[in-house]
């Protein structure tokens, strides 16, 4: 177990280098850089400036003349640092713009992690233990529903649901008042006020889909003999569900904590775009359209890293929980 | 014999699909003596499992127990037997059967052991399930005398084994240990010797057999081996399309078969008195789907003796050929009368 878990950690320095590689020349491909879309907005805002001249300058001054190459391993460079660049169109510290942003986005990710989870348990093996009942029809329809109706969609249709019949606007995750305001008390009860909505709209889609995964997969091993021993054996029917195939069935969830949370942080950009949410994912779609890439590609970076490491714990978590992984 | 432990009178399963009901178990009645073996032998889908299911109330939706009884006859035949069709299916009451009085062994050992908990726990639970002032240290304890008497080696050892880390005839003895933990009166095995290869299935039946002695158990053993069957029971009840075509005593089934069914089973059965390159008998025809059956005796479509206008026309009853040698064929009509 310990050498397996040097190896995997040893594993983990490669494919950090890897995807910043990728990153980099995903970054890179599309045609002109930061200068020219800078230049764009410039002219666009009326401002006129004296064509190529001005542009080199610009170029050499952000370093942005370099071959691409040189780039990336200063860029490289700094990462491993700890320094995750200088946004050209924030004009600040990568690290400074994205640091509470990137907070935000874990926070709602993980709140609509555990709510998506807290819902979906109970009600999968409700409707497993009780197949083609009208209560697992029931919640089958409503399963659909959810998984069918987009994110976005949803939280547009709640926001006029609000603001029609409870005349309330539910943008963002504060109050106009707090937005700038230092942590206190006051700031939190109104985040926690404000983080409902987000939370219930990326949650939906993923409740209905766990429900469905948990729901299949139980009823896969409900028929197994084990769990027809554990009946013979005169075990109550409520305990035995839970010992022995609630057990089985949800090894592939624990497997997949690792990627549902750095899923739901990137997966929310568009919702969060709607609903106004200071998070991560509308700066990061903001920064390529600038092609301010020192920011993108930091949250990037910063997705990934989550996503590895928590595939990690993942794979340790089932190490620990299933014997037959364990043995292999 | 000594008295009877489980009686099944007139037990009915069907099983309702789309495509109509599926009538598995019809009016299937049957004796347990105590202290002995009965067999019950039929070929795939004649109901024999679904059967035993219903003996501890353990038949899983869609199927459906219509009707029936099963008495079991506790304290030693003394006092009222007790209806375990009549109680909850899910309630406290049938529960302390379960296990307890009645347990059971399935086919396959492989599945019949949790993958993601070790032998010794499931002993335990067997254990403590029915007895609550049992510690856990000493529900180890006696897991570890049960390994032992099912003639595992290294039982202290194989505690903590999952059972994926025992070969088959293993985790048949571990399954076993689970089963016997709550010292039952009943030991129900449908086919525990199906998934085994023939030389640990001797093996296997002679701890059976050993265990019976040891405990003074009644076991119902169900399989589709005559061989076993012959090994191993006193009382033989032979199935055909969910219902009871023969019952008797061992060796008056094998050394006279009443029924057609059965007798052209025996005859299938390669042995000493058949000449060699003779060819085996063979029973005409196949199993008819659900939905197909003949009108009249359900092996009517297949029979040598079949008479036109009798065995189509109404399910024979069993009549009782001999004393204690049952069979359901018109071929006896008068010897009952």
């Amino acid at each position: 177990m310990t050498e397996y878990l040097i190896r995997r950690l040893l594993l983990i320095v490669p494919v950090l280098l890897l995807i910043s590689l990728l990153a980099f020349i995903v970054m890179e491909a599309p045609p002109g850089d930061f200068v020219t879309s800078y230049m764009m907005r410039q002219a666009e805002a009326g401002a006129l400036f004296d064509g190529a001249g001005v542009e080199e300058g610009l170029r050499a001054m952000w370093g942005l003349d370099k071959p691409w190459y040189v780039r990336y391993l200063r860029w490289l460079g700094n990462l491993l640092r700890g320094d995750l660049g200088y946004s050209l169109f924030w004009q600040a510290p990568v690290g400074e713009i994205i640091a509470s942003r990137f907070i935000l986005s874990m926070t709602v990710a993980l709140a609509a992690t555990v709510l998506v989870w807290v819902i979906a348990f109970p009600i999968g093996i409700y409707s497993a233990t009780r197949q083609y009942s009208l209560s697992d029809n029931a919640v089958t329809f409503v399963g659909f529903l959810g998984l069918s109706i987009p994110n976005f969609l949803l939280a547009l249709i709640m926001m006029y649901l609000a603001n029609r019949f409870l005349n309330i606007s539910i943008g963002g995750l504060f109050s106009q008042k707090y937005v700038t305001a230092e942590w206190s008390w006051g700031k939190l009860l109104d985040f926690l006020g404000h983080l409902w909505v987000p939370i219930i709209v990326i949650g939906v889609a993923g409740t209905a889909g766990l429900i469905r995964i948990l729901r299949a997969n139980l009823l896969d091993e409900i028929s197994k003999s084990y769990v027809e021993m554990a009946r013979a054996k005169g075990l109550r029917e409520t305990v035995l569900i839970m010992k022995y195939p609630v057990r089985i069935a949800i090894n592939p969830f624990i497997s997949s904590i690792g990627w549902v949370l750095p899923g739901m942080i990137s997966g929310d950009v568009i919702v969060s775009v709607v609903l106004g949410l200071p998070t991560a994912g509308p700066l990061f779609l903001q920064a390529l359209r600038q092609q301010d890439m020192m920011l993108a590609g930091a949250y990037i970076m910063l997705i990934s890293i989550c996503t590895v490491v928590g595939i990690l714990l993942s794979d340790i978590l089932l190490a620990v929980v299933d014997p037959r992984i364990r043995y292999h | 014999m000594d008295g009877k432990l489980l009686e099944v009178k007139d037990l009915s399963i069907s099983f309702p699909t789309e495509a109509g009901v599926i009538r598995a178990v019809n009016e299937v009645s049957f004796e347990v003596p105590r202290r002995t073996t009965v067999g019950v032998v039929g070929e795939s889908g004649c109901g024999k499992s679904v059967t035993a299911r219903a003996l501890l109330n353990i038949v899983q939706p869609p199927g459906r127990i219509d009707g029936g009884e099963v008495l079991f006859h506790g304290d030693d035949g003394a006092g009222e037997p007790v209806d375990l069709l009549s109680m909850a299916p899910k309630g406290a009451a049938i529960r302390h059967f379960r296990g307890k009085r009645i347990a059971m062994i399935f086919q396959d050992p492989m599945t019949c052991l949790s993958p993601v908990h070790t032998v010794g726990n499931q002993i335990a639970e067997s254990i403590r399930i029915h007895d609550r002032d049992v510690s856990a240290g000493e529900a180890r304890d006696r897991a570890v005398a049960l390994l032992t008497e099912v003639g595992i080696p290294n039982p202290a050892g194989r505690l903590d084994s999952y059972s994926f880390e025992l070969s088959g005839g293993m985790r048949q003895r571990a399954l076993m240990a689970v089963a016997l933990a709550a010292e039952p009166e009943l030991l129900i095995a449908d086919e525990p010797t199906t998934a085994i290869d023939v030389t640990i299935q001797a093996k296997f039946l002679d701890l059976i057999g050993r265990l019976q002695d040891e405990r003074h158990m009644s076991i119902l053993f169900i399989t589709h081996d005559l061989g076993v069957i012959a090994e191993i029971s006193r009382v033989v009840v032979v199935m055909y399309l969910g219902r009871v075509v023969e019952v008797g005593r061992v060796e008056e089934i094998y050394e006279r078969p009443l029924h057609p069914y059965t007798q052209l089973l025996f005859r299938s059965i390669p042995n000493e008195h058949v000449p060699r390159k003779t060819p085996l008998a063979q029973i005409k025809g196949v199993v008819p789907d659900p939905f197909s059956r003949p009108p009249g005796c359900p092996f009517s479509d297949r029979c040598p003796s079949f008479v036109q206008g009798t065995c189509d026309a109404a399910v024979p009853p069993l009549y009782e050929v001999e004393e204690q040698h049952h069979a359901r064929c018109f071929l006896y009509d008068e010897v009952d009368a």
